[in-house]
């Protein structure tokens, strides 16, 4: 029993950090490392990048074309690239719609999508949630039906973030009225481009367009993009959420975000004094550092436990870690005090530094934390996941 | 990274489990309905500890040369770790903590070598209880402050003064206390650790129980002459081996909370399952099935935190395990309190009640946190050291 990363991990993680020393374009890092907007161009540009290296899949088993990187290697993967202030990957190629592709696809899919997830060049989006299907996500209505060697869709999902930048969606859509809900539901991969898709934005409480409503209008989906049988999406909808859970955990970005904070604490003064020695200031951060020390465990617990996808506890990363990450945001925006009031839209943009009020950095701060309510409810809302918990572990 | 039992440590968890089984067989209880004290259920607590001596227990932690470490076990803390998960789960009262934890890391290091080879020796066989008299009745704010004084007159040192909540004190044979030889108060240096037998003329015991099932005495010093030789380690530099001491006793609690989480959580989600009002179990209500995935979250992080602390209580760097394991502590004692107070209340009236087994393990929850250093104590270590770790790391 020991928590020390082994000589072959700590030459990894060293690797990893020259290669985004030298790699990572600093306008981006700095975007991020300042709260600042990030555009498709900048997850694109950096994405591309891993893609050429191999590794933006470097999590993917070798035989799709990945380096079959240890589940270690891929939280100091994680670790340093966030450290660095690299974006999040988009996740819904990567993480979400890949592994369905490699346990359920077809070996047309196989050779298809996922070479073109690994060389980066489809954007993904994910067409679950419905206006009356969230939570109670089986009860989604979205109708495909079936016309020769096609199916036609039509409905709407919504909550679809990055749909404006998206070239597919994988969607799950009713087939069937089945007697169990569940069992009507197929699940489709959907070209953006095709006729009859309408993206329309959504605008959240923070100004941002993140999130949109996607129509469906008749829209023509050959058969082949079917993944496995036809009435079995519900299946491999929840394979997908174990996969979804694990990496909302956050804990690269959390740490760095914690850095971020102790950084803040040295440069805002209360009446004369760093806040980092306001004692009930000083107080929040380490309650914070010390919950994510005991969430990183709690990870690397559950990383090395590991072989096939992650069981039920990953629920319990999510809560914490989502927990965690508002916490900070929540932490920061204290932090900011009345300098968290301004609205200045152009604050978030690059280059918009010094159009603010107050010290720069407090611009995005208030911002970041209303965005930042989204994480206890996508992916499952953690009310969701105490259910989930509730019935598979504890058994009630 | 590897967070897996050997499969020596794995027997070891078992055998504790079956020693409590069986005793819990013995008295007519179920095994996880906590221990309780000996003198309450008519047992002799010296014939209970050499059983547990048997096991390995008492010299866990004691190298092999002094006879410790058995069975391919021992030696580490995480050893300890697996004991005391074990502990917790049977809500043991024996003086693990201060005997096997505390008492043999402070007399590994005494450089004395015939007195450590035969205090070990005895204290292996389960013939030697030891308890740390440190803490005294003003020094709350800090964990180190002493007051004691030991006077050298000549060839001896004569010890006045007064230490308060000394863990399994009153059964010591043996006790290892904390004088000050030079400086005031709160300085650094100049407290010296002097061994006494418990039956030394001076040394006066008020043995008690504390509300969660422990004994502690207080003890009063009163002239207590000392040969110069009764000094363990350097004069005035006993600091630094009682805060590691302290660190693994620290260590040693998180895992035992651990422990006592998991039994209480299955007598909790047991209540839940059975027990009917409005005509249903009660655990089909969500408001009480999110109260009970509380639990299951504290108990995972503690149990991670367990992991952080006895891992790191020995690393070299000492700040390292002091930040880890007062980080620990600080999480343990949340989500010590916090799980209590939930456990308590879904179950509750009878929740209240001295007679369900629950409550004691509830009552050990309430309290463990305020033994060697409270939540407020641990914060303050950790954050003072990682304002000195900010202090270096930009110089």
């Amino acid at each position: 029993m020991d928590l020390e990363y082994s000589a072959d991990e700590m030459a990894f993680r060293e690797i990893v950090r020259t290669f985004v020393r030298a790699e990572l374009p600093a306008d981006i890092a700095g975007r991020v490392l300042d709260h600042r907007r990030l555009s498709r161009d900048d997850h694109v540009r950096w994405q591309d990048i891993l893609a050429r290296k191999g590794w933006l899949t470097g999590h993917w088993p070798r035989r799709f074309g990945g380096l079959d990187w240890t589940p270690v290697q891929c939280h100091l993967f994680d670790e340093e690239t966030a450290a660095a202030g690299a974006p999040r990957l988009i996740p819904f190629g990567l993480n979400m719609v890949a592994p369905v592709i490699m346990a359920f696809g077809s070996p047309w899919q196989q050779s298809h999508y996922l070479e073109r997830i690994r060389q980066n060049l489809d954007w993904w989006c994910q067409g679950y949630s419905e206006p009356g299907s969230g939570s109670d996500l089986a009860s989604l209505r979205t109708s495909a039906v079936r016309d020769g060697d096609h199916y036609v869709v039509s409905g709407q999902k919504t909550w679809t973030t990055y749909a404006q930048h998206a070239d597919m969606i994988f969607c799950l859509v009713r087939t069937a009225q089945g007697a169990r809900r569940q069992e009507g539901i197929s699940f489709l991969l959907i070209d953006m481009h095709s006729p009859g898709i309408t993206v329309r934005p959504i605008i959240l409480l923070d100004g941002e367009h993140e999130v949109n409503e996607v129509f469906f209008d008749a829209v023509r989906v050959p058969v082949e993009n079917r993944v496995g049988e036809e009435g079995r999406g519900w299946t491999y909808a929840k394979y997908l959420l174990g996969h979804e859970r694990t990496n909302i955990a956050g804990v690269g970005a959390s740490k760095r975000e914690v850095r971020s904070l102790r950084e803040l604490a040295e440069q805002l003064r209360r009446d004369g004094q760093p806040l980092a020695r306001v004692e009930s200031i000083a107080r929040r951060i380490a309650e914070i550092e010390i919950d994510l020390m005991a969430l990183e465990m709690t990870v690397l617990r559950v990383l090395s436990a590991r072989t096939e996808a992650p069981g039920p506890e990953a629920s319990i990363l999510k809560l914490r870690g989502t927990e965690i990450q508002q916490a900070i945001t929540e932490l920061a925006m204290d932090m900011a005090g009345q300098f968290a009031l301004p609205f200045v839209p152009q604050a978030f943009e690059s280059g918009g530094v010094g159009e603010g009020v107050g010290p720069s950095a407090l611009a995005p701060l208030a911002a970041r934390y209303l965005n930042m309510r989204k994480v206890s409810i996508y992916g499952g809302s953690n009310e969701i996941q105490k259910n989930i918990i509730a019935q598979t572990i504890l058994g009630l | 990274m590897n967070f897996t039992l050997t499969e020596e440590q794995s027997l070891l968890g078992d055998a504790i489990d079956r020693f409590n089984a069986d005793r819990s067989r013995r008295r007519g209880v179920d095994a996880s309905e906590g221990r309780g004290r000996p003198e309450a259920t008519g047992e002799s607590m010296r014939a209970l500890w050499a059983g547990l001596a048997e096991l390995g227990l008492a010299g866990l932690l004691v190298p092999e040369t002094y006879g410790g470490s058995q069975a391919g076990v021992g030696g580490s803390m995480a050893d300890v770790m697996v004991m005391m998960q074990a502990a917790g789960r049977a809500l043991m009262v024996e003086p693990l903590v201060a005997t096997a934890v505390i008492g043999a890391t402070l007399l590994e290091a005494d450089t004395d070598l015939t007195r450590r080879a035969q205090y070990l020796d005895r204290l292996v066989g389960g013939d030697l209880l030891v308890a740390l008299a440190h803490a005294e009745p003003d020094a709350s704010a800090s964990m180190f402050r002493v007051t004691t004084r030991a006077q050298a007159q000549g060839d001896v040192y004569v010890l006045d003064g007064r230490k308060s909540v000394v863990l399994d004190g009153g059964d010591a044979d043996l006790l290892l206390v904390s004088a000050r030889v030079s400086g005031s108060a709160d300085e650094a240096h100049g407290v010296s650790l002097f061994v006494i037998d418990a039956s030394a003329p001076g040394v006066v015991r008020r043995d008690y129980a504390t509300l969660d099932g422990h004994r502690a005495c207080e003890l009063m010093l009163d002239a207590v002459r000392l040969p110069a030789s009764a000094m363990l380690g350097a004069p005035g530099e006993a600091r630094a081996l009682i805060e590691h001491a302290l660190d693994r006793g620290s260590a040693a609690l998180c895992a035992e909370a651990v422990g006592v989480m998991e039994t209480l959580l299955a007598h909790t989600t047991e209540y839940l399952r059975t027990r009917q009002q409005f005509g249903q179990v009660i655990g089909r209500f969500q408001v009480l099935q999110h109260k009970a995935v509380d639990l299951l979250v504290h108990l995972e992080q503690s149990r991670s935190m367990a992991y952080l602390a006895c891992l790191r209580a020995d690393a070299p760097d000492r700040d390292e395990a002091a930040r880890a394991v007062s980080a620990a502590r600080v999480s343990m004692a949340r989500s010590a309190r916090a799980f209590a107070q939930t456990a308590i209340q879904l179950h509750g009236g009878i929740g209240m009640t001295d007679e369900l087994p629950a409550s004691h393990h509830a009552r050990r929850l309430s309290l463990i946190e305020f033994w060697l250093g409270t939540r407020e104590q641990h914060l303050d270590r950790y954050m003072a050291l990682a304002a000195r770790d900010e202090a270096t790391s930009s110089a």
